[in-house]
């Protein structure tokens, strides 16, 4: 049977508002609940990279608890210098990859930090950047004397599943515990990803770790990634190495 | 052709990936662990069956010259509101999969059904052949997935399954099996197991 050009239109308008629709009635609905899994998702990293995260299977109410009781969050400048959130914006809104975008100066660096008492016992910062295909979205944790580095994530990637995508897998996070961002002169280095394990006995090892076979963008993408948000934080993390090194020889004095 | 056999004709006799050939692009892709082929066989049937519905619903008031931007238009919402459940109900799996459920879209077997099948049957046949069709999908994935991940990581949905004795005893896991090469081995060998065991051959 043959349609007239005014049925084809109509009926293809029907379609088109229907499955429009459908479409925005149910991003409308589920966007609450997206929007909520992104949110604990966040928090979940940021756990996960302090090494607060008891299990997987932890609800999203506990999640929240955990985050509100134990982190502390605050921004800094491109200076190092703590800044004070306008009212109303806390420190979670601020967009990493926003701020990039910005004149250097006037960029946020959003740092959270778990507590212990009184004490400091990590500090988390987000790493952003480009591995084959996708962004790569993660933090990385470094202990209180922000050279050994306590835990890394990645919670957003869309890596080739099975390959790059093993960035998100635990061991291959685990890999980087305990390897040091800073070298023997005092400057920061990118933790290098070799294609093999390091040897035992190379003098670089507690800059080294083994990548991810099949994934060598990927990886090289994480290596980059890492080198270049640090730097971004580098006279924050140089004033905390700063007050440290006082501390230690306060404590000898006494 | 009787209802039963709608259903079970495309899971082996018919089968869309080993004997029709479509879809190969996302059995290689997904494949190289268990458990995202099992989640993206589970999504394809969903979409598939659904489009068939709706497409064979619909299928006397479609117009003829529109009739496949009609049907990419169904597969489009379908795609996009799946995607959109996972993300809010099955996160960590929807961040798994990432890219590749929005590429359902471009998988040849949904289209393949809704102009083969659905335009020219009831629903009910419909239905059922969608669903034959999306877990005749989804065994091939799964033993391609199951296939890579054991040979190529030595693991399955995660947890080891060669024993570490192998490895002392110099076993080590097929780095191939890890790459697209790998898939294609697997999916060959499946397709040659198959024929040879069915006698199905190509007509020339």
């Amino acid at each position: 049977m043959r349609h007239s050009n005014l049925y084809t239109f109509i009926f293809i308008t029907i379609v088109t508002i229907i499955c429009a629709g459908l479409l925005s009635s149910a991003a409308y609905l589920l966007k609450e609940k997206q929007q909520t899994n992104v949110e604990v998702d966040m928090k979940k990293n940021i756990l996960k990279a302090v090494k607060l995260l008891e299990n997987e299977k932890m609800s999203q109410q506990e999640i929240l608890k955990s985050y509100n009781t134990n982190i502390e969050s605050y921004v800094v400048n491109n200076f190092g210098e703590i800044v004070e959130l306008p009212e109303g914006i806390s420190v979670e809104d601020v967009d990493p990859e926003k701020e990039d975008t910005k004149p250097e100066n006037e960029r946020l660096y959003p740092v959270y930090v778990k507590k212990y008492g009184a004490d400091i016992s990590a500090y988390c910062i987000p790493i952003i950047g480009k591995g084959l295909w996708s962004t790569m979205y993660g933090y990385l944790a470094l202990e209180p004397d922000v050279n050994k580095i306590l835990g890394i994530t990645f919670y957003k990637q869309a890596e080739t599943p099975g390959l790059g995508s093993e960035v998100g897998s635990e061991s291959f996070q685990n890999k980087f515990i305990g390897k040091e961002i800073w070298d023997k002169d005092d400057n920061l280095v990118a933790i290098k990803i070799l294609k093999l394990e390091p040897e035992s006995d190379s003098p670089n090892i507690i800059h080294e770790v083994a990548g991810i076979s099949g994934a060598t963008k990927t990886s090289d993408g994480v290596m980059d990634l890492l080198l270049k948000d640090l730097l971004k934080y580098e006279n924050y993390l140089r004033n905390i190495r700063k007050e440290t090194v006082r501390k230690e020889t306060i404590t000898y004095v006494e | 052709m009787s209802n039963k056999k709608t259903l079970f004709e495309p899971i082996i006799h018919n089968n869309p990936v080993t004997i029709q050939v479509l879809g190969i692009c996302s059995a290689l892709a997904v494949t190289t662990q268990l458990k995202p082929s099992l989640v993206m066989g589970i999504a394809v049937t969903v979409i598939i069956t659904m489009s068939n519905l709706i497409v064979s619903l619909i299928r006397s008031f479609i117009p003829k010259k529109i009739r496949i931007i009609v049907e990419m238009t169904i597969i489009a919402t379908m795609v996009i509101l799946v995607d959109q459940i996972l993300r809010a109900y099955l996160f960590d799996v929807s961040k798994q999969l990432s890219v590749f459920v929005g590429l359902i879209i471009t998988n040849c077997i949904v289209l393949g059904r809704l102009e083969g099948f659905a335009l020219i049957n009831k629903p009910l046949p419909s239905i059922l052949d969608g669903f034959g069709n999306g877990i005749g999908y989804s065994l091939i994935l799964v033993a391609v997935g199951a296939g890579r991940e054991i040979l190529g990581a030595g693991t399955l949905m995660g947890y080891s399954v060669i024993p570490q004795s192998l490895y002392n005893a110099g076993y080590e896991n097929n780095g191939l099996m890890v790459l697209a090469p790998g898939a294609f081995i697997l999916l060959g060998l499946i397709v040659w197991f198959q024929r040879a065991v069915t006698g199905h051959y190509e007509e020339e």
